[in-house]
């Protein structure tokens, strides 16, 4: 499946300038105003000129720095950049998004390399420890070992 | 810890991202689906192109289905472990119940497992 990065699929997200001229309408200097091309110029190393080519859309297809130091600017994900709408602008914007950092399930992961027999395995082999886990806390003995399909040589 | 740069995020993602059949991509297969010309993947792992433009790396997000976020991350670290979530989020029905299965054992349920698993692949290789 060719995905191609001319106009075409590239209209599915908004133009950046929309994206970026939201957050410049959106996200506040402390004194209640927008910030000035000059701030966010001085603080991101963007040059004046660009920022305004950006923002007029004369610059459609930036590269990844400027855009690095925009959202680090306004206090944004970089996937604001792949908005396809302004509600979702927005509520990034609004932090309402929150993204899973959880710790990685390491059992899990190398489950996705295992053959299907080999998954099956390893779930009977879950279930072995889950009983295992109980039947110790009620103080009784370890379960029988499980037969395993892909391993099990009859013993 | 080092900051990472953009060749080295691109090379994780050849090494670790999967497009929607769980394939992984080489250089002229990504060229391929993507239309990004094959040089330019060249050069981003080569570490001759480092500022990529905004449409190259959606593209790639796109084709490995993951979020632009993951030009922001700050190491390899970071990197893998993102990397290896979204392997795990486009994981068959089979391993999501593994993975919920394990996420409610002890830690020390868990370490079983992970020892059991060793045992399985020893035996295998025998």
């Amino acid at each position: 499946m060719k995905i191609e990065i001319g106009v075409g699929i590239m209209e599915t997200y908004l133009p950046v300038a929309t994206q970026l001229n939201i957050l410049f309408e959106a996200v506040l200097h402390v004194e209640e105003r927008s910030y000035t091309l000059q701030e966010v110029s001085t603080a991101t190393g963007i040059s004046v000129g660009s920022l305004s080519q950006l923002r007029t859309g004369r610059i459609e297809n930036p590269q990844l720095n400027t855009l690095r130091a925009i959202c680090h600017f306004f206090k944004v994900p970089l996937r604001y950049f792949e908005t396809k709408s302004e509600e979702e602008c927005y509520a990034l914007i609004a932090n309402q998004e929150v993204t899973e950092t959880n710790e990685l399930n390491e059992i899990a992961f190398r489950a996705t390399n295992l053959s299907e027999a080999a998954q099956q395995d390893v779930l009977t082999v879950i279930k072995w420890v889950q009983a295992a886990e109980s039947q110790r806390k009620s103080g009784g003995g370890l379960p029988p070992l499980p037969r395993l399909e892909d391993y099990d040589d009859g013993n | 810890m080092m900051a990472i740069e953009i060749s080295q995020q691109f090379a994780l993602l050849l090494e670790y991202g999967v497009d929607t059949q769980g394939k992984q991509l080489s250089l002229s297969a990504l060229a391929a689906a993507t239309d990004i010309r094959y040089q330019t993947l060249s050069n981003l792992l080569s570490g001759k192109a480092t500022n990529p433009r905004l449409y190259t790396v959606r593209s790639l997000c796109q084709v490995y289905s993951i979020s632009l976020d993951y030009f922001d991350l700050p190491t390899e670290e970071s990197c893998i472990h993102w990397l290896k979530q979204q392997r795990l989020k486009q994981a068959v029905p089979l391993v999501q119940q593994i993975k919920a299965e394990t996420d409610v054992l002890s830690p020390k349920g868990r370490y079983n497992v992970l020892a059991m698993l060793e045992w399985l692949k020893a035996a295998v290789q025998r």
